[in-house]
Parts: structure tokens; sequence; C-alpha cells
């Protein structure tokens, strides 16, 4: 990644790659892939993500690790992974600080845990086995939930970093879904990003939630709502050289519209840390927040 | 969740997310959770039973879309809902969802005006397959030329090749999920079809065949040389002809769809 300049990627999605498949000049200076789209395919998808390795750094993103299985990690899933790792040597290979379901009932969600020592050491444990098998750190991400389990001997973002630590890997961070989180179960985000060491986080997302009434919902159906780009503000004004992205899976807007929200956070860096950024951007950001 | 071990909470709420709608949730489960927003208990974990049934919903949905279109979409919900709470997903890979859809189609046979559903999810799984499917080096024309197509040849095909019968014009539906044709008339759909798929260049392609070539390529297919080949076809189909047999070797040359010719067995 590059130093002193904003690193702004967005996600690699299906409905794009007719746009991308000529190779046009974008805004972004990276891409983001889901992994397990790309696993277990031999097709066009994996032609794709190819070609654009071809021009742009990758990430890759999964959703099926599973690290707080109490059942365990799957052997083939690691190592089909491994291959896709091995194929697009991607510069980050993440995925979520949750539990996806059981080996024989795969909900396909990003499941609650409980902050707890006997999560924690499982949890440290799998890191571990991937980190091992991978050969390479891994980054987790913080999930959004709509529920929480007593009886927690952690915090959050204690328990984040107690992870970090004992593991080697880093946390990414996901504002969005620290908004929801705060949101939903009554804190102070910025206490939560405040005890956070900017040391242990890789990489930052950004998406939008939907508010439904009795909660917030983490859709990435939306743009970034301004409270989230406070956060974001925030923290980019501490940690310049983390790699940020632009979540957006559902309700997908044409790729121009997604690299105006990637120049978005470009400006809040360029803010802070007094490069120019020379794209103009077609609407404030948020009516607070100083234009460059 | 002192009482509760990690391994025992995910249990009790696996298969609360995999309850139907009416059951209750187990109230063991209700005193471990506390409801974010100002949501109860129980619609905190509904919010996950929601958004599991949306996202297998969905999954189906982008691969067996001709069966959705046919069915309607309340049709489609109510299948689809009771399918992936009695077929769990076991796959890290929510694409992988659905392999026994068709199967479920054909045994609950859910609309006796639309007898060939099971039939268009099975097309629809066989599509998804070939898609993902590396495309192969195909056996050039001049290949061909070069070798002898003796009798105890043996040709090997691509991996992306698969044979596809219905007793109904299942391509000819599938190629309309996306209109707003009204229903189908029986006329348009109630006509057999043998078909060939395969890939080009990253391309799915399908191609009609007749029954007789459709016999004789799933012989080749299955390995066997082309005198067992032709032997076997003529069994079931008397009326073989040279012209047939003669137009399917040129389909296979044009289409691609051969890697090797030998006189050795294929693995």
């Amino acid at each position: 990644m590059r130093q002193g300049q904003p690193n702004i990627g967005v996600g690699l999605r299906p409905t794009h790659y007719p746009f991308l498949e000529p190779r046009p000049q974008t805004q972004v200076t990276w891409f983001e892939a889901v992994s397990e789209n790309y696993m277990d395919t031999k097709g066009r998808p994996l032609d794709m993500l190819e070609l654009i390795r071809e021009d742009y750094p990758v990430a890759l993103h999964g959703v099926s690790l599973s690290i707080a299985s109490a059942e365990g990690l799957r052997p083939t899933y690691l190592q089909n992974l491994r291959k896709l790792v091995d194929r697009i040597d991607p510069f980050i290979v993440s995925d979520h600080l949750c539990w996806t379901g059981l080996n024989q009932q795969n909900l396909h969600d990003l499941l609650p845990i409980p902050f707890t020592e006997e999560a924690l050491t499982l949890i440290v444990e799998h890191v571990d086995q991937v980190q091992t098998f991978l050969q390479r750190p891994i980054l987790l991400e913080n999930v959004s939930t709509y529920l929480q389990i007593p009886g927690c001997e952690y915090t959050e973002w204690d328990f984040l970093q107690a992870v970090a630590d004992r593991s080697g890997c880093q946390i990414l961070l996901d504002l969005n879904n620290l908004y929801v989180n705060a949101s939903n179960h009554h804190f102070d985000p910025y206490v939560f990003l405040e005890q956070i060491p900017t040391h242990i986080i890789g990489q930052v997302h950004l998406a939008g939630y939907t508010d439904m009434g009795t909660h917030l919902f983490d859709t990435h159906s939306k743009p970034v709502y301004p409270a989230v780009w406070d956060l974001f503000s925030s923290l980019i004004a501490r940690a310049p050289d983390l790699p940020v992205l632009i979540e957006w899976d559902e309700d997908i807007p044409e790729f121009p519209q997604l690299e105006e929200e990637a120049l978005k956070a470009a400006h809040i860096w360029t803010y802070h840390h007094g490069q120019t950024h020379t794209q103009p951007l077609s609407a404030p950001i948020f009516s607070s927040f100083p234009q460059t | 969740m002192a009482k509760l071990t990690l391994s025992h909470f995910q249990h009790l709420f696996s298969q609360a997310s995999l309850r139907p709608e009416e059951a209750q949730i187990e109230p063991t489960l209700l005193d471990t959770v506390l409801p974010g927003g100002s949501l109860t208990s129980d619609h905190a974990v509904d919010v996950y039973r929601t958004g599991h049934i949306v996202r297998l919903t969905e999954a189906l949905g982008e691969t067996f879309e001709a069966v959705w279109w046919v069915a309607g979409d309340d049709n489609y919900f109510r299948l689809a809902k009771e399918y992936l709470l009695t077929h769990p997903s076991t796959s890290y890979n929510l694409s992988d969802f659905g392999k026994t859809f068709p199967d479920f189609l054909e045994k609950k046979q859910p609309f006796s005006d639309l007898p060939f559903v099971s039939d268009l999810a099975r097309f629809e799984w066989i599509f998804k397959e070939v898609f993902h499917l590396p495309p192969h080096t195909s056996l050039s024309p001049e290949d061909f030329l070069r070798q002898e197509l003796s009798g105890d040849a043996h040709l090997a095909f691509g991996s992306s090749i698969r044979l596809f019968h219905s007793s109904y014009s299942i391509y000819e539906i599938w190629k309309l999920r996306a209109t707003e044709q009204e229903p189908l008339l029986e006329e348009y759909w109630n006509t057999p079809q043998w078909l060939l798929f395969y890939k080009h260049q990253q391309q799915v392609y399908i191609k009609h065949v007749i029954e007789p070539e459709y016999l004789l390529l799933q012989h080749l297919h299955s390995g066997k040389n082309i005198e067992d080949a032709l032997t076997h076809t003529l069994q079931d189909f008397p009326d073989l002809t040279t012209a047939i047999v003669s137009d399917l070797f040129a389909l296979i040359k044009t289409t691609g769809i051969a890697t090797q010719l030998s006189t050795e067995p294929m693995p």
C-alpha cells in the first residue's frame, strides 16, 4: 500500500464486471474480493479477479471461516482458501470475528459470540491454526450484532485487543458495524475507538446501515452515514496509512457512484494529512465537514 | 452465559434459526440473550432467523431463476422456505446451496399444471455447474484430420460437457425466464428435447441434438470406443444412419468439445 496517500478501495462485485472488464482507469487504489466467490470456481469470476489483480492490489475477505465455531475449522475450507491465496497473492487476507453456523446447519450469517475467556481461548487457537496453515497473518472484522450474550468477561473492544495480542492477528475495523453496535447496545462509539490501539488495526471498512425502527441493521445497501464518516475522520486522523474500503452489497450502484463514495473517504484523509486530492466531489460529505 | 458453554449456545442458536415460524424459541436461549435496540429477546433471535431465510431464498433464487419465474413469487417463497428449513446448508459456499432442490421438486410435484418444474431445476443446476467449470483445450479440426477415426478410437471430452434430456422443452422455457411472458401454454413446452451443454472461452453454450446423436454422445462420453458406442446406440435406435453419425462428428469438431482422440481408453 502507498504511504502518505489515501488508500481507498472498493469491493469487487459481479455487477461491475462489465464496467471493469475493459480495464478503465478508476479512482480507487485497490479492490477487495469475497474469498468464497472465487474459491470454488474456474469460470469467469476467477478470470475477472485475475484481471483486476494485474492492475491493482487485492485483499481477500472471507465470510465463512467461522473462526469462533465450537465445532472447529473446516479443513476443506482452509485448503481451498490457501489455493486462492497462492494464486492471487493478496495484500490482506481477512474474515470475521464470529461463527457462521454448524457444519451440518450452516446459517451463512455473521453470528454473535460471547466475549468470554472460553471463546477467546478457542478463537486464539483457531487463528493460530489458520495463520500457520496460510503462512501469513490474517485480519478479523468486528461484526454487527442484534443481541448480546450476558455474562461477558470482556467489552467488545477489550476482546478484540485480546484476540490480536494473543494471536498476532490484526483487526479489520468496520466503522459501520461499530456504529450499529453502539446504537443497538447503547455505548459511546468514541469510547470504543479510543480504546482500540491503532497498531492492531490493519484495515477499515465503511458501509451504510438500515434503520429498522427497533434497531440498526447492517445491510451495506446505502451510502456511508455522516455519523460513520465522523468516526472515520477521527480514526484516520490518527492512522493515515490504513487501507480503507467502501462496502456496498445490496442495491449496488453503478461503479462511478461507488467511486464517488471512495473519493469522500479520500477527501477526509486529505483534510487531515494535507495532501492535495484533485478529483472534485459532486456533493458535500456532510454539512459540518470542511471541503478541500 | 455462565450457564451455557459456547457449544451449547451455538447449538441452541442454530436450532432457533432453523425452526418454523410458529415454533417457540427454546426458553434457555431466550434467557441467554440481551436484545439490541428496542427489540425483545425473541424478536432479536428472529432477526437472525429471518435473515437466514432471506439469504438462502435469494441464493436459491439466483441459481433457480426460471423455477422462481414459472412458480411465481408466492409459490417460490413457500417452496424455498420449506426446502431450506428441511435441507440445511452444509457447505461453506452459499452458491452450493440447492443441489438437491431438483429432487425435492420431483418428489413434491408442487404444480400439477407445471410437470416440468423439476427438470427445469435440474437444467439450471447444470448451467450453474458448467459456468464454474474450467474451459478446456479443444482437439482442433486439424488434429481430427491427422488421426484416423477408426472403430477402436476413444474420444476424451472437456470437463464442462453435460448432456441433458427432458420430456419437455426446458431450454425454451428457461430462455423466457427474464421476460414478462404470461403463463406458458402446454403446446409450447410439451415437446421432448436432448441438449448438449459445453463451454468455449468461459461462455456456456447449449445446443440441441437429436435423440440418436444424444445416445451416441452419451456412449462416447462414458468412455466407449467408437465401434462400441455405435453398437450400443443401434440397440436403442435401430434407425441410426451414417448421415446422423457424420453430423454428430461434425458437431464434435465444430463445438470443440473433444480434447483427445486415441486408440487407448481414456482415463
